[in-house]
């Protein structure tokens, strides 16, 4: 089974600024986040990918060469761009059946799918009316959507929240979460929400000044399952009561709030010593759970210092 | 901070010199832009800390934030920001730190000169303006690009330089209109602290953003926005337990879900309990008693229990109930 | 027999068309917008047809009547207006190219790169050059539709008019006559507004630019070839440049302008053509490296 992207010694120079430096990765999942702060160089490695600006090194997109085969890679591949990239006069279903076309479908097969897309997409009546009038909400599916009319096996998509607004940002997660199932494609998604990734993606890539600084699952990137004697405990009040009293039966413990600490239990405890522990003490535990790094905390922490800069 | 949801037609506030303390006191104010609804029959008070403004496309965000910042004059009723109308009066919005969410900036001018230009815009005498401006894009992480100009800057450092012009001339109220769109996680990290350190200079801040865990990191204190009216307002937690529509959701990751559901099936409280593939959820009308009686079960059955968590206790769950399922 | 059925997805196995041949959607794309809504390529061919009824009911009616307004023969000789109409024809169906042009082809390419459609292009297998194929094809085939078609039918009329077979034979000479001219404004027409769309990013601009070009730009570089006296200025007033070929072709007399030598006004011609054609590959290609992937 080829890997949805490999990567071996790509590198992409403009003139005297490296853009990319000698990036060697397998890429491979159903839903992949591609990670970094500006400038790391994510546009530059798309536009390798499909095969649109010249580079050095080898890249392999679902098994094509991106130095020879662009065109057809850019056949089987949807991209869903950040900024505006639709012809404003069209209605939503001739975009996409215009979509379609230029990817070589015949003409009915395209409508067809370029309907398909749209009902998957979420757009109902309102796409038989031209783009221009859409909300951002709608222009975000008439982007998703013709993404997918051509079938694509690897989707792209940059920034596909943006501007949303909450409901419609639960909606679009919710969509793409079920592309792999529903249409059987991988998805890259590039984004700088990270809780986003944290709820869709199972594996993760990130770059940092040209360079790839991460690539595994989700969970490798928050460190492992964390060990299960770490905990982060809530209650309803007196955190530091139950602190005290945990650290007289021998575990160790930081209190972050009136309501949040952290405990590392003994060895050979569990997480009813807990609960016993706050019986005692009258104190109501309202959450439990094996501590972890958020994916932001994990990102920031392997972008490190030099990431700081405007 | 109390908490209200609050009903349609509230009825008029307290004394007006209790006004004078508020930051920000809106009574009853309504904006049309000809038969279009901006904002209606809004009331609320601010005293001061970070409120998070959230709300539906549409539903009056902007248009109550350009009321606050002086951009629009209210159609009907009273605005007052830190005592006075920011519309009509110049000293008011002096004292006011506005960053709208679409910036029409001079790409020709340095940041330094954009800053500068914008604080003695908004009253500072000549001869302070350029030191204010260094001192805000310095605070802002924009030392070193002070002199570059605008046109090539990166989204993150196109809002780190509105803000800084929204601070540059020390302003008490900041009012901040999507600060972190396009924004990416390292300088997001770095100017939600900037606004933390500003709240706790003193300043009282607004922000307003789709993105719930920004404002989640930022502040609990939230007011929200819906059909152009105030929807909710105040402590994020305190709004959960007022909504009694949707019962609290327990999820408890454990070894035997069936026996910790049998302890709690026979209580009047608990509405609904389902089963999943690691735990179970308890949907109950009685969070704090259902707690209690969660911990006694897990003690007696000697259950192992290795999550305890609320879904729905959050800024997103929150939201969506309010504004989901066409309310009111 | 009860069945629910499975509406589940189903990936698509056949064949893809050939790269080579996507510019083709292009062109139908174009002329589709194009003709949707009044003002736009309905309005030009509109005022082709009222001109073809027009001077094609004079080639009828006035079949034998003396041209007018200086439409002369080389070496002074009158001419009927059934050989003159064609020729004074032509005014008018460049009129209504030079609507075409403001109204469709002036905003094509800008129009896409102020929409961002470079990235919805180029993100798929479309080349560059598929892209300038397909936009030209499709302001090619709109121009003719004015100017090829509308002399071509007026050549036809005169044709039609020949009392007998000797006189058809004489006068068949005005098909090809009346292609080639077409042809060559439909180059002029339909490429350089192409080119002004494609150094703007947005349409008003190009639009503007095209009408400022062919109003005011060319008919002051015509004046002032005339009054310096030179013909190569002059001829790059495109207007006077397919005029005088015009009257080369059909054997007409100018009767008060400067008289632009051939090669200058063919010359002229193919520089503008060149450079359009050089403008829109070198903006197109410019596009696909860097229109996809944003900024991040």
């Amino acid at each position: 089974m080829t890997a949805v992207i490999e990567l071996s010694g790509l590198a992409k120079r403009y003139g005297a600024i490296t853009a990319l430096a000698g990036l060697d990765a397998t890429i491979d999942g159903e839903i992949i986040g591609l990670l970094g702060p500006n400038g790391a160089g994510k546009s530059t490695l798309l536009k390798c990918l499909l095969g649109l600006v010249p580079f050095d090194g080898e890249a392999r997109v679902l098994g094509l060469s991106a130095a020879r085969d662009g065109a057809a890679i850019r056949d089987r591949v949807g991209y869903m761009p950040e900024q505006e990239a639709v012809l404003l006069d069209l209605t939503a279903v001739e975009l996409c059946a215009y979509a379609g076309e230029l990817s070589g479908l015949p003409r009915n097969e395209a409508m067809q799918r370029a309907h398909a897309a749209l009902y998957y997409a979420g757009l109902d009546e309102k796409r038989y009316q031209p783009i221009a009038g859409y909300s951002t909400g709608m222009k975000q599916r008439v982007k998703l959507a013709q993404a997918l009319v051509h079938d694509p096996e690897l989707l792209f998509l940059d920034e596909p929240t943006s501007g949303l607004d909450p409901r419609s940002r639960d909606e679009m997660l919710e969509l793409v979460a079920e592309l792999p199932d529903r249409r059987g494609c991988a998805i890259v998604l590039s984004t700088h929400l990270l809780p986003d990734v944290e709820r869709v993606c199972d594996r993760a890539v990130i770059m940092h000044k040209g360079a790839l600084r991460f690539t595994g699952t989700i969970d490798e990137l928050r460190g492992a399952r964390g060990r299960d004697s770490e905990l982060a405990v809530e209650v309803k009040a007196d955190a530091h009561k139950l602190a005290d009293a945990l650290v007289g039966a021998g575990a160790a413990c930081r209190v972050q709030s009136d309501t949040a600490l952290a405990v590392d239990l003994p060895a050979d405890a569990t997480a009813r010593l807990v609960f016993a522990i706050a019986r005692d003490v009258a104190v109501q535990v309202r959450g439990l759970e094996v501590r972890r790094d958020s994916v932001e905390a994990a990102f920031l922490r392997v972008i490190g210092d030099e990431g700081a800069h405007p | 901070m109390t908490a209200a949801i609050a009903r349609s037609g509230a009825g008029p506030r307290s004394a007006g010199e209790a006004r004078r303390a508020e930051t920000i006191a809106i009574e009853r104010v309504s904006k049309w832009y000809g038969h279009v609804l901006g904002v209606s029959d809004v009331t609320w008070t601010m005293r001061g800390g970070v409120v998070g403004l959230l709300g539906p496309n549409g539903a009056g965000k902007s248009t109550l934030i350009k009321l606050i910042a002086g951009l629009l004059r209210p159609s009907r009723g009273e605005l007052a920001v830190l005592g006075g109308r920011p519309f009509e009066d110049r000293q008011v919005r002096a004292r006011i730190g506005y960053a709208p969410e679409h910036e029409q900036m001079w790409d020709e001018l340095t940041a330094l000169e954009l800053v500068r230009a914008l604080a003695e815009l908004a009253g500072v005498p000549r001869e302070r303006a350029g030191a204010a401006a260094e001192r805000a894009l310095e605070q802002m992480g924009m030392a070193d690009a002070r002199h570059r100009r605008v046109r090539g800057f990166s989204k993150g450092m196109r809002q780190r330089t509105k803000l800084a012009s929204a601070i540059a001339h020390d302003p008490e109220l900041i009012v901040l209109d999507e600060p972190l769109t396009g924004v990416d996680p390292v300088a997001r990290a770095d100017i939600i602290e900037q606004i933390r350190a500003l709240a706790r200079a003193g300043k009282s801040v607004v922000v307003s953003s789709h993105v719930l865990y920004e404002i989640e990191a930022l502040t609990s204190e939230i007011v929200v926005i819906y059909r152009g009216q105030v929807l909710a307002e105040g402590n994020v937690f305190e709004i959960r337990r007022l909504i009694d529509r949707h019962p609290h959701r327990i999820r408890v990751e454990c070894d035997r879900p069936r026996a910790l559901a049998a302890a709690l099936a026979g209580e009047d409280h608990v509405a609904r309990i389902a089963f999943e593939r690691t735990g179970v959820l308890i949907e109950t009308r009685d969070p704090d008693r259902c707690y209690d009686q969660l911990a006694a079960a897990v003690l007696a059955g000697d259950i192992a229990v290795h999550a305890l968590t609320s879904p729905d206790n959050n800024l997103g769950a929150v939201f969506d109930y309010l504004t989901g399922g066409g309310r009111t | 027999m009860s069945a629910i059925h499975d509406l589940g997805y189903k990936r698509y196995v056949g064949t893809r068309r050939p790269t080579s041949t996507r510019w083709r959607v292009i062109v139908r794309r174009q002329m589709a917008t194009a003709w949707h809504g009044w003002f736009r390529m309905k309005a030009a061919v509109g005022l082709a047809i009222v001109t073809t009824c027009v001077f094609g009911g004079m080639m009828y009616f006035l079949t034998n009547g003396i041209m007018f307004r200086g439409f002369r023969r080389v070496g002074d000789l009158p001419l009927t207006i059934a050989d003159g109409a064609l020729p004074a024809s032509l005014d008018w169906y460049r009129r209504a190219a030079f609507l075409l042009g403001l109204t469709v082809i002036a905003g094509a390419v800008a129009g896409d790169r102020q929409s961002g459609a470079f990235t919805f292009y180029f993100a798929r297998s479309i080349r560059p050059r598929d892209y300038v194929a397909g936009k030209l094809g499709g302001a090619l085939a709109m121009t003719a539709s004015i100017l090829v078609l509308g002399p071509l039918v007026l050549a036809l009329l005169r044709l039609g008019l020949c009392d007998d077979t000797d006189a058809l034979v004489a006068h068949l000479a005005i098909v090809p006559e009346a292609l080639a001219i077409g042809a060559l404004a439909t180059l002029v027409y339909a490429i350089v507004p192409l080119g002004i769309s494609a150094l703007f990013a947005s349409r008003r601009y190009a639009v503007a630019v095209w009408a400022a070009y062919w109003l005011i730009a060319t008919t002051a570089a015509g004046r002032i070839g005339i009054a310096t006296g030179s013909s190569w200025i002059a001829a790059l007033d495109l207007a006077r440049a397919i005029e005088a070929v015009t009257h080369r072709l059909f054997d007409l007399q100018l009767a008060h302008h400067l008289a632009i030598p051939l090669p200058a006004a063919l010359g002229s011609i193919a520089l503008h053509v060149a450079l359009a054609l050089a403008i829109v590959g070198y903006q197109v290609a410019r596009a696909q490296r860097t229109g996809v992937g944003g900024s991040a």
